[in-house]
């Protein structure tokens, strides 16, 4: 008997009668199970949506026909997470700086529930100067006084609302519609919609500064239940982009490639087996990290932009920095990255400490921002991309006009409480119409008193933009089909170009 | 066999009295199992159709002798085509009762299938007699009335126009019918001389409501394909109160929710836009007037701006391109510009147009590459070259057949005046991004003529104020962005620094 014949032998003996039943039963209830779970299996190479979309499930990022004409390409999302104040940027309340210092009369405190607020809370007024800016005379304080020269490129949102008033809650409603964990997020929605542009960076990219993540934590640029090869991808802005990037000694690219094929193969085959359609997310993913191995370093070095841009954006190669990231989002939205997502945190002015204060730290966020995104919009601007690039600005909620009074006592530093009735945002670019103000608040500005917009509406907005219809964006999971406004969301068409 | 011949007389006898009486007894309102029953017409119609014309081919192809056995089951098939045909016309009797249809269509539709059924007993008598002479003659006979009643059942569900609406010219002329008249387009010229009701009111109507309330099939007793109809009114009273349109039941029918069991046009049927309803109310808001003008009656800024509209109907937003009947690209055309480095897609999903990139911008575009991008030359709308380098001896000149283009970025590229002589084939053009390339005064005199030209980006190149301006000259309406002005850089920092938590 040689080696193979007994290779066959001691195989054949492991096949006992008990085997053969095992794997005859097994096989019929993996077919039943097929069957009925709407036979993945024949489906597995190409399936049509709801909208009769055909995807490719095995290139899951091929960019795809939007619903309907659409205005933007991408998005660039640049999240001020902790919620600056309104007060003290763009909502000039003069009446309020009348009733400073004075008890919150408690009409206003009925009924009203607040993360921090006891008692009875002074009113307090705008703590710095405003003026208004531009051919469209808009508000905004001196804490901005790059941002004040792009004030005609861009649109107010004076009354947004929303549901949440602790971070982590209004972070997931704004970015996920939904405050519980495990929806995916806005741009795990636009990516599985659209696709990406470009098959050799991620269509969904994270950047982060301000020194921590967002209170939400990871799960704001999360998939869902969606498949994740849809989720954000976090570059880090500082080191290597992508850790693990450079192939470790002795590993020639040719190695590499051979292995990943050998690897995709072999899930190739699994995935014919069982049709999980998170295998291909895991083929993609190997693809995807092999490309990124060329496509990130040459993206993401930002050293080779002369010397005005960086000079415009106050960048510093090597620093973490949400400069560095503004520069960062310009260059990938040239690169064709479909939704690019922005974290600056550090926006919480409570008071509690000199670090976050309305009076201390606050002054810093505003100097953080304020020169790297107005470079940020004249940069897309005279590159010819701020026609097709959405770019939205916000917090996850507003800030009160009481001064926080953290257990009833007057704070060390000045600082606001959260505020869930009345924010402000803005949008530019990407059919939205330029130097506009859409919405009001009353004069105070603890309430939006006209055309108020809700977090869903927005979200409708930015989906409507990129041609996506956000009623027929969705994706069937546990028994219904879900999307990303849930049941709610009106466009808002006033300021639609 | 001679057993079922009587039977199938005796039934015949036993139903024509019924249909003997017909007309006359519309009067009197029919039971609603009756009505019910009737609604079963147009389900049980198809089966003697079917059963007939097989039974006539089956007996045609028994004439070879490849399929002469066939001959043997003619008598079933047919049987079963008179059998279902007796269902089809009870069904079909106490349809019309229900008043809906009338005219002299139903009554031949009517008569002509009884004599459909007449025709198919005989034949079935003499093809069991064995008398094949008359007996195929008879068949055939059979066959001609069964679709003269069928297509006068067609003419009644969908009107007397359906079927040759959309039939060729060519075609028209062989059978005889006036050519087809283009009726799109203003259907007033001048709001001075309309009539409200014949010019505004009257086109709506016939576009939304006539079909189903017409001399042949009057929905509801209504007719509103003139105006005595409007004047008569249906079963249900008056169509309009003049001067109140909210107390008007055609007002009312149309305003209802979409899922109303009452809701007018129903389910299915297209509804009236909002445009129509405002017009309608105010018709009827002003007296509801046959004869008067528009310039007669009192018209709010509103209605005045949707009757400007009927005359000129506005500019549409969206560039001609968009809807123009070009080809879409097969999954395979898709696929094949993907292997060759480019990212295509179409643009949207009732837009077969595609969106072209090359965002691999280290390795230069080949000559093999320029070849598969040209094959869609006439698919491609928007074509994202930024940065974009071609391999030695190729230059721009394929530029020239992307006649569709409405969006180009070309800039950060090599091409030259020369070779934007190309765009002057892109006369949808809205979009070019020009910035960073050599391109001066004399490569700018290109755009000249493009009309549609909306934007233009010009940072970074050789232009000069003169050609920025003699651009602007030629097409004001054009938004030409160079250097952005520069943020001015504050210099007092007044900010305190504190180190933040990490």
């Amino acid at each position: 008997m040689n080696l193979l014949e007994e290779i066959a032998y001691r195989k054949a003996e492991l096949n006992t009668r008990r085997h053969f039943l095992k794997k005859c039963l097994s096989g019929m209830g993996t077919m039943a199970l097929g069957a009925l779970a709407g036979s993945s299996l024949s489906s597995c190479e190409r399936t049509a949506d709801a909208l009769g979309q055909l995807r490719d499930s095995a290139n899951p990022m091929n960019p795809l026909p939007a619903h309907f004409l659409p205005k933007a390409k991408r998005v660039i999302y640049l999240h001020m997470a902790g919620a600056p104040s309104q007060l003290e940027l763009f909502d000039y309340k003069p009446e309020l700086q009348k009733l400073h210092g004075l008890d919150c009369p408690p009409s206003l405190l009925e009924g009203k529930k607040f993360a921090f607020i006891q008692g009875t809370p002074q009113m307090l007024g705008p703590q710095y100067n405003f003026k208004r800016y531009g051919d469209c005379g808009a508000y905004v304080s001196d804490r901005l006084p790059h941002f004040s020269q792009c004030v005609d490129d861009v649109a107010f949102l004076k009354a947004m609302h929303t549901d949440e008033f602790n971070h982590a809650p209004a972070q997931l409603l704004m970015q996920t519609g939904s405050a519980r964990l495990g929806k995916p997020s806005m741009g795990s929605w636009v990516t599985y919609g659209l696709g990406s542009e470009n098959q050799d960076l991620p269509g969904f990219v994270v950047l982060v500064s301000g020194g921590t993540t967002p209170s939400a934590g990871k799960s704001i640029w999360g998939s869902g239940f969606l498949p994740t090869v849809y989720q954000g991808v976090q570059c880090r802005s500082k080191g290597d982009p992508v850790l693990y990037l450079s192939d470790p000694k002795g590993m020639s690219r040719e190695l590499r490639k051979k292995s990943i094929e050998a690897i995709n193969n072999i899930n190739r085959k699994q995935f014919e087996e069982v049709g999980d359609p998170e295998i291909m997310t895991r083929i993609a993913q190997y693809e995807m990290a092999y490309k990124m191995q060329m496509s990130v370093p040459e993206t993401m070095d930002i050293n080779d932009e002369p010397e005005y841009i960086h000079k415009m954006y106050g960048t510093e190669p090597g620093k973490a920095s949400f400069a560095n990231n503004c520069l960062l989002a310009r260059r990938l939205a040239e690169k064709g990255v479909r939704f690019i997502q922005l974290y600056h945190w550090g926006w919480d002015a409570h008071g509690a400490a000199k670090s976050e204060a309305i009076n201390h730290g606050f002054k810093n966020r505003c100097k953080e921002v304020d020169q790297p995104m107005s470079a940020l919009l004249k940069d897309l601007k005279q590159r010819g991309l701020l026609d097709d690039t959405l770019v939205v600005w916000g917090g996850e909620f507003g800030r009160t006009p009481m001064r926080e009074n953290r257990g009833g006592k007057e704070m060390k530093f000045i600082g606001r409480d959260h505020h869930l009735e009345a924010f402000t945002m803005w949008m530019a670019g990407g059919g939205i119409k330029p130097g506009i103000t859409y919405g009001e608040t009353d004069e105070i500005g603890y309430y939006g008193i006209k055309d108020r917009v809700h977090v869903h509406d927005l979200q409708a907005t930015i989906l409507h933009q990129l041609g996506l219809n956000h009623e027929q964006l969705t994706y069937h999971f546990q028994g219904r089909d879900f999307r990303l406004t849930d049941v709610h969301g009106n466009i808002v068409e006033k300021i639609l170009a | 066999m001679k057993k079922l011949s009587l039977i199938l007389l005796t039934t015949l006898i036993a139903v024509l009295p019924a249909f003997a009486q017909s007309i006359p007894a519309i009067q009197q309102k029919p039971s609603d199992l009756a009505l019910f029953l009737g609604r079963f017409h147009p389900l049980i119609v198809h089966l003697p159709i079917g059963f007939i014309l097989l039974a006539f081919l089956m007996e045609a192809c028994s004439r070879f002798p490849k399929f002469k056995h066939l001959g043997s089951s003619v008598s079933f098939v047919l049987f079963l085509g008179i059998l279902s045909a007796i269902g089809a016309a009870v069904c079909g009797y106490l349809l019309s009762l229900s008043g809906e249809y009338q005219g002299s269509t139903l009554d031949w539709h009517l008569w002509l299938g009884l004599g459909t059924i007449l025709l198919a007993v005989a034949a079935w008598i003499l093809k069991s007699r064995q008398i094949p002479k008359i007996y195929f003659s008879v068949l055939l006979g059979t066959v001609v009335c069964l679709s003269f009643t069928g297509h006068l059942g067609g003419n009644l569900t969908h009107g007397s126009d359906y079927l040759v609406k959309y039939m060729p010219n060519p075609m028209r002329k062989v059978v005889g019918l006036p050519p087809k008249v283009n009726d799109e387009g203003p259907v007033i010229t001048n709001l001075e001389e309309a009539v409200i009701f014949d010019n505004v009111i009257k086109p709506i109507t016939d576009a939304k409501c006539e079909s189903c309330h017409n001399p042949e099939k009057t929905k509801g007793d209504l007719r509103l394909d003139s105006k005595e109809g409007f004047q008569k009114g249906g079963e249900n009273g008056p169509v309009f109160t003049a001067g109140q349109p909210a107390e008007s039941e055609l007002i009312k029918r149309i305003k209802l929710p979409q899922d109303h069991d009452d809701v007018m046009p129903p389910e299915g049927k297209k509804p009236l836009s909002k445009e129509e309803i405002q017009l309608l109310e105010w018709w009827i808001e002003n007296e509801a007037s046959f004869d008067k003008k528009i310039t007669e009656v009192k018209t709010s800024p509103e209605v005045q701006e949707i009757l400007d509209a009927l005359v000129n109907p506005p500019q549409k937003a969206v560039n001609p391109v968009f809807t123009m009947d070009i080809d879409a690209a097969t999954e395979d055309d898709l696929q094949n510009l993907r292997k060759n480095g480019f990212s295509a897609a179409p643009i949207a999903s009732d837009i077969p147009l595609l969106q072209v990139s090359y965002l691999n911008t280290s390795a230069p575009l080949s000559a093999q590459q320029l070849k598969v991008l040209s094959n869609h030359s006439d698919q491609i709308v928007w074509l994202n070259l930024s940065k974009v380098r071609l391999e030695e001896k190729l230059d721009y000149g394929f530029l020239k057949d992307f006649e569709h283009l409405t969006e180009l970025h070309i800039d950060h590229t090599a091409i030259t005046d020369e070779e934007l002589k190309a765009l002057k084939n892109m006369k949808w053009l809205e979009y070019i991004n020009l910035y960073g390339t050599e391109v001066s005064d004399k490569g700018l005199a290109n755009l000249h003529p493009l009309k549609h030209l909306k934007t233009a980006y010009l940072w970074q190149t050789n232009a000069t104020p003169t050609g920025i301006s003699t651009l602007q000259e030629k097409l004001p309406e054009l938004q030409i962005h160079t250097e952005a002005p520069s943020l001015i850089l504050v210099s007092a920092d007044t900010t305190e620094e504190v180190t933040t938590k990490n």
